[in-house]
């Protein structure tokens, strides 16, 4: 999958699982490889690092435009052109053309990725046909695409439907786009600083910086012709350099407050218990106050020794795998699911926001659609548990096959990170899948079955011909 | 000897004056073009492209035809709109369209309703102002003309349909013809259906929006599928049936149900339903949608109604007889 890492990093006999963004299916364990930014890299405190530091940080882009306006050339363009500098594999038109439809945990998606790497950076570029393909392949996608690059030829300047693309750009999160006036060698000069200007104007339209964003003009047909004129492969040089320059890298958080997903719990009897799982921002010090929290419960304590690949630590920090003594909890508490968190710094919440896309029955979803109220398991990296998806007021159903904005409430309050991925099943097929946008204040809605505690009144007698009938029912 | 001199002087003097007249005419040829050139305002080419949206060439192309004259140049490149457009929707018509829309309207007294299906190649576009338009556009043509046949039932595929006649003189494929110049995909009108009452029937309709919601206007609806059901009373045993509210909840529902669930037919009584509940196509042995514990029967039986007709288009969706 090129949209997440290519490089497995096995290291000393152990699989690195660091996500920003938890990962949806529980039975995919240490499958999310993310390539370490340069920033983070440094401050590791485990030899693991020294290793890395060579590699190149990783950004994801994607490719938006009409049809006719040179995408696929463009990307081709850019795979022969970095191809010339020893750094990529060329990738013919052809080959990209055909955006094959992948399956990605079950869910058909039209898409073709293509890898490249420039002299700063390593790219995994994606291409799709529709909106619906880019929307799936962000709900379905391990981490997020880092900016998009905005196809627009010369000769017909901003279509009707570039306003879309840049709507779709603006839904599945992405901040900076980079514009490439395609075709510029059969208009004049002129024409061109129109089209820019124009251009310009829609970005600021739909939110984006239209004054800073910039516009690279050139041929993608004649870069991958061969040409090495300043319409050809000088003005897709001029591409990459601006994506390496304008697109920012996403790095680690190390001074967030520190948050890590608990995986798994081992009871020491005199001391406590130890939480095993992967620090997902943040730092950890040896003796900090730090808080056990999931399920609606939370719970104080303090980490009094951490251990990375069984060896005492005195700092952890964000993206290490350890194992944390927690003084004085017993491991019958700590569920999978709970988080071990930095104390007053996280709220649980059992009321979020979704995209979500629901499957079709080709994908092993649902047959029929989806309506109001309807309550399933959620299933998502660390935990799962009960939720109730909550339609929005103008949509009676959702069908197979539509994305959607709901509300989802939980059984129970846990911690949610926003950009986290999910999905929930119905026996044994999958219903949807989604991330997490938003936390939302709790609705105190309850639903018989669902979170209705119905109170039981308990009655308790005892009195001494209650115990001698008792005993002597016993005898017999 | 003189007589032959004079008569070389003034051929020689004849081919002179040619050639001159010639270079006069060149010179200002040149001089005419290069003033042309220079008199193309930049400022009325991008007033131009921002008033009309058509593409930068042939506004240029419009304005160098009448040297910066705004309205004429708006004009003759509304005019070639249509030629272009026909043009590039032939050149375009083999590409396959998936996505589009389904136009819905409604004749105000509720006695009949107009249902379409527009394609177009990809959803971006699906969704774009302009194409929300035509379809808006075409869903009112469709209706007005088949309302005027007073027809209870008339369905029309893409070869017939697209000559109908709209208004102002052109037919739907010059319409279609018009935006596919604009926006550059192949698109069409796949299929038109009217439905209308009879005396004792009503009409109930229903169009699911998948994703964002679809700017409205009038008293058109558009969507991703659409339905339009005939109802009629059955009137009940203690013959009270007009004391009866007319139960609109309940046939709103059945439409989303037969958007949901794909029934194929309506089915009788004398029918036998599938044994496999999921599989079921007849209408009524389907579990209902709200409440899968009772059959669609059961409900229409409580609510005193019988389904006569239904029509149910999915946008997109591959018709019997069709080629992908």
């Amino acid at each position: 999958m090129a949209a997440s890492m290519p490089h497995s990093m096995f290291v000393r006999g152990l699989v690195c699982v660091i996500s920003r963004t938890a990962d949806v299916l529980p039975r995919l364990n240490f499958s999310n490889k993310i390539i370490l930014s340069r920033h983070s890299l440094g401050l590791f405190s485990s030899s693991v690092v020294k290793e890395e530091i060579d590699k190149k940080p990783h950004c994801n882009v994607g490719t938006i435009g009409h049809v006719d306006h040179g995408k696929t050339t463009l990307t081709a363009a850019i795979t022969k052109v970095l191809s010339e500098k020893g750094l990529t594999n060329f990738v013919n038109y052809d080959q990209i053309d055909k955006a094959p439809e992948e399956k990605r945990r079950g869910i058909t998606i039209n898409a073709a990725h293509v890898q490249y790497e420039s002299r700063l950076r390593h790219y995994a570029h994606t291409d799709c046909p529709g909106h619906i393909d880019f929307v799936k392949n962000m709900i379905t996608g391990t981490s997020q695409m880092d900016g998009a690059i905005l196809v627009v030829a010369a000769t017909d300047g901003c279509m009707p439907q570039t306003r879309e693309h840049l709507l779709l750009a603006r839904q599945i999160g992405i901040k900076r786009v980079v514009v490439f006036v395609n075709k510029a060698d059969i208009v004049d000069d002129e024409l061109v600083e129109l089209v820019e200007l124009e251009v310009r104007d829609l970005l600021t339209e739909y939110g984006f910086d239209g004054n800073e964003t910039p516009i690279i003009s050139g041929s993608a047909l004649e870069a991958l012709n061969g040409s090495h004129d300043k319409y050809g492969s000088k003005s897709i040089m001029k591409l990459i350099e601006t994506i390496d320059d304008y697109i920012p890298t996403p790095t680690r958080d190390i001074t967030a407050p520190f948050l890590m997903p608990i995986e798994g719990s081992v009871n020491i009897t005199g001391r406590g218990s130890v939480c095993i799982g992967t620090l997902l921002q943040g730092t950890i010090n040896k003796g900090q106050e730090a808080m056990i929290m999931g399920f609606g419960t939370e719970i104080k304590t303090v980490v009094s020794d951490m251990q990375i690949f069984k060896k005492s630590v005195p700092q952890c920090f964000a993206g290490d795998h350890l194992g944390a003594l927690c003084r004085g909890i017993k491991s019958d508490f700590i569920e999978r699911g709970m988080f071990l968190c930095q104390t007053e710094s996280f709220k649980q919440w059992d009321t979020f926001e979704a995209h979500i896309y629901v499957l079709t029955k080709a994908e092993g979803g649902r047959i029929k659609p989806l309506l109001h109220k309807y309550i399933q398991q959620m299933f998502n990296k660390t935990w799962n548990i009960s939720c109730c998806v909550l339609l929005p007021e103008d949509k009676p159903m959702i069908m197979p096959g539509d994305t959607a904005t709901v509300t989802i409430l939980l059984r129970k309050p846990m911690i949610l990170v926003e950009g986290q991925r999910f999905t929930v099943r119905e026996n044994d097929i999958t219903a949807l899948t989604g991330v997490i946008t938003k936390t939302l204040p709790s609705l105190d809605l309850k639903l018989k079955g669902f979170n209705m505690e119905i109170q039981k009144t308990y009655r308790i007698e005892s009195n001494a011909r209650l115990v001698l009938n008792k005993r002597a029912r016993n005898k017999k | 000897m003189s007589k032959l001199y004079i008569i070389i002087q003034t051929e020689l003097s004849c081919s002179l004056i040619i050639k001159m007249l010639y270079l006069k005419y060149w010179t200002s040829l040149i001089g005419s073009v290069r003033k042309m050139t220079t008199a193309i305002d930049k400022s009325s080419l991008s007033k131009l492209r921002k008033k009309t949206g058509f593409s930068f060439i042939n506004c240029k192309n419009a304005l160098l035809q009448f040297e910066n004259d705004l309205v004429k140049a708006e004009g003759w490149l509304k005019e070639q709109a249509q030629k272009e457009g026909w043009a590039k929707a032939t050149k375009l018509q083999s590409r396959p369209m998936s996505q589009g829309l389904v136009g819905l309207r409604t004749n105000p007294d509720n006695t009949s309703a107009t249902l379409i299906e527009v394609n177009c190649e990809t959803d971006f576009v699906a969704r774009n102002q302009k194409f929300v338009d035509l379809v808006t556009t075409l869903t009112t043509v469709c209706n007005n003309h088949f309302t005027s046949f007073n027809n209870k039932k008339i369905s029309l595929e893409k070869e017939d349909v697209n000559l109908i006649v709209s208004s102002d003189g052109r037919t739907i494929g010059d319409l279609v013809a018009y935006e596919v110049g604009n926006i550059g995909e192949n698109m069409a009108l796949r299929r038109a259906v009217h439905m209308m009452t009879s005396s004792n029937t009503t009409i109930s309709t229903y169009v699911h929006v998948s994703g964002d919601e679809i700017n409205v206007s009038e008293n058109c609806q558009l969507g991703k599928y659409g339905t339009i059901v005939e109802f009629e009373r059955l009137e009940n045993e203690d013959k009270t049936l007009y004391l009866v509210a007319d139960p609109f909840h309940v046939k709103q529902q059945i439409c989303q149900h037969i958007v949901g669930l794909n029934p194929k037919t309506v089915g009788s009584e004398d029918d036998e339903p599938v044994s496999n509940k999921d599989e079921e196509t007849m209408l009524i042995y389907q579990e209902f949608l709200t409440d899968p514990t009772i059959l669609v029967k059961d409900v229409l039986k409580e609510n005193c109604l019988i389904v006569k007709d239904f029509i149910r288009f999915e946008c997109g969706e591959r018709l019997p007889g069709e080629d992908l």
